[in-house]
């Protein structure tokens, strides 16, 4: 019954959309649902729009998984060197609050058009989110369970199998699910910014020549994307999680 | 020494080694690329007699507006569906698509439809500040203690001040969580759409210098952004400090 009352709403939004496109609205301005259509179509069978995401997903494939690592790494280390933690406090933070965007030139100039440069953006995005979770987490961990297994004769690499990499896994988790979202915007906005392939650049070339059904059917593979990673998300986490209480 | 002054020397020490090494670099090896910070410092200097103020005063104009638009409408919106379980549970699966779009993707479409000028900068600030809002809002509204209101109800409180009462305070919190990310969100939604098209604002300032290969000027655009970024995360936290004092320390340290 509400699934029947959703796709009411749905196609009532469909048709007015349709029906008001060129009569109330310029149809330059909001195209309408039916050229959206064959746009889609029509990338799908000269093979362009598997160019454009593949593109889009290796970019942010290679960004994200860098940057995990980088901030993974940099936050077990600053997680258990406090004082060094304390002296970078202030210069991470302010790197945090550059808007990221800002550097896409930067890399643009130093590593090209192609597809490096909005790989380097984004790791730095999942960097600095990786980094925080998992300082936070390694900070979190009570500092008596260290010491007991110290005392008991642990070395320094048993502690950190045993205690710290298991304790800091769920801030880990968190980090990695939050940071899919925050890696797709940048690699869409890198792209749209500066590049000459993928999703951002379909949005972008479109929207430079008024196409605007290119920029609707654009938005609307990207929206497509975005919801087949986040439910693909939830499956991993839902089979990852069933050992914990 | 004292610990606090321990970590001041230290930071300062690594400061004043980073920009002595970055210095050398450019004045001994090649300062094309990495341009030089007594450079970058009389480009910062000269931009601050003539014309930075006005750039920042353009992307900060931008933010102001874009909140000012979209945090009351999320926060309406939010508190609206929040409490309209049954119009929330129609509209729910497509609460879930708008909250996949990447909106400042969004931000070529906003370009073809308001122009070049602030229009399109403050719709896409707008945009962003609302869906946070929203967001934050109805989960915030949804997330009520029952018992709060039906107790409240038993008592007599008629709807609006059950709303005053129990509603309404418990989503300030989750108002603020939402404002906390949208402050620092609006200046990337004003970078992203200053640096797309535009005439004024630090990110016209960042293309402009990258597209003539000007690194000092795209270095000395970084540094005030990142100034003011971490001005505005600074101020965003210690609002919420400051608004959400009244809370228990216990739920204020989550």
């Amino acid at each position: 019954m509400i699934w029947l009352g959703r796709a009411a709403i749905l196609l009532a939004f469909l048709v007015a959309w349709q029906l008001a496109s060129g009569t109330l609205i310029p149809k330059m301005f909001v195209s309408d649902p039916i050229s959206i259509g064959t746009t889609i179509a029509q990338w799908v069978a000269d093979g362009s729009l598997w160019n454009h995401l593949a593109t889009s997903l290796v970019t942010l494939l290679i960004g994200y998984l860098l940057g995990a690592a980088i901030g993974i790494v940099a936050g077990f280390l600053l997680g258990l060197m406090r004082f060094a933690d304390r002296t970078l406090a202030p210069f991470i933070a302010a790197f945090y609050g550059l808007p990221k965007v800002a550097l896409l030139p930067l890399f643009v100039i130093f590593l090209g058009i192609g597809i490096e440069s909005k790989v380097a953006l984004v790791a730095v995005v999942v960097a600095f989110l990786l980094f925080y979770n998992t300082r936070d987490g390694v900070r979190d961990i009570d500092p008596d369970l260290i010491d007991s297994l110290r005392l008991l004769g642990a070395t320094q690499l048993e502690i950190l199998r045993k205690v710290l990499f298991p304790a800091a896994l769920p801030w880990i988790y968190t980090g990695l699910r939050v940071a899919v979202g925050y890696a797709l915007t940048t690699t869409v906005v890198g792209e749209v910014l500066s590049s000459n392939r993928g999703i951002g650049y379909l949005i972008e070339s479109s929207a430079g020549r008024f196409n605007s059904a290119g920029v609707f059917a654009a938005v609307v593979v990207l929206v497509v994307l975005s919801l087949i990673i986040t439910a693909t998300l939830s499956r991993m986490e839902l089979s990852s999680s069933r050992w914990r209480m | 020494m004292s610990d606090a002054m321990k970590l001041a020397v230290a930071r300062g020490a690594l400061l004043i080694t980073l920009l002595i090494g970055w210095e050398l670099f450019g004045r001994l090896v090649d300062s094309t690329w990495t341009s030089q910070p007594s450079d970058v410092a009389a480009q910062i200097a000269t931009w601050a007699a003539d014309g930075l103020a006005w750039h920042i005063a353009v992307t900060l104009t931008e933010m102001v507006i874009g909140l000012a638009i979209g945090v009351p409408g999320g926060i309406l919106l939010g508190l609206w569906l929040g409490r309209s379980p049954r119009i929330a549970g129609l509209l729910y699966p497509f609460i879930v698509v708008l909250n996949s779009i990447p909106v400042v993707a969004l931000a070529p479409l906003l370009i073809m439809w308001f122009g070049l000028g602030m229009q399109p900068k403050i719709a896409l600030v707008a945009l962003v500040s609302f869906l946070l809002l929203f967001f934050n809002t109805f989960a915030g509204a949804q997330a009520v203690d029952r018992d709060l209101i039906e107790s409240l109800a038993l008592m007599g409180a008629n709807r609006r001040e059950r709303f005053r009462m129990a509603i309404a305070p418990a989503c300030v919190t989750w108002i603020f969580a939402g404002l906390k990310n949208a402050l620092p969100y609006a200046l990337i939604a004003a970078t992203i759409g200053e640096m797309m098209v535009a005439r004024a604002g630090l990110g016209f300032l960042i293309t402009s210098a990258s597209a003539i290969f000007d690194m000092t000027a795209l270095y000395a655009v970084l540094v005030v952004l990142m100034l003011l970024g971490a001005g505005i995360n600074m101020l965003a936290e210690r609002s919420e400090a400051w608004f959400l004092r009244w809370r228990p320390i216990a739920e204020a340290q989550r």
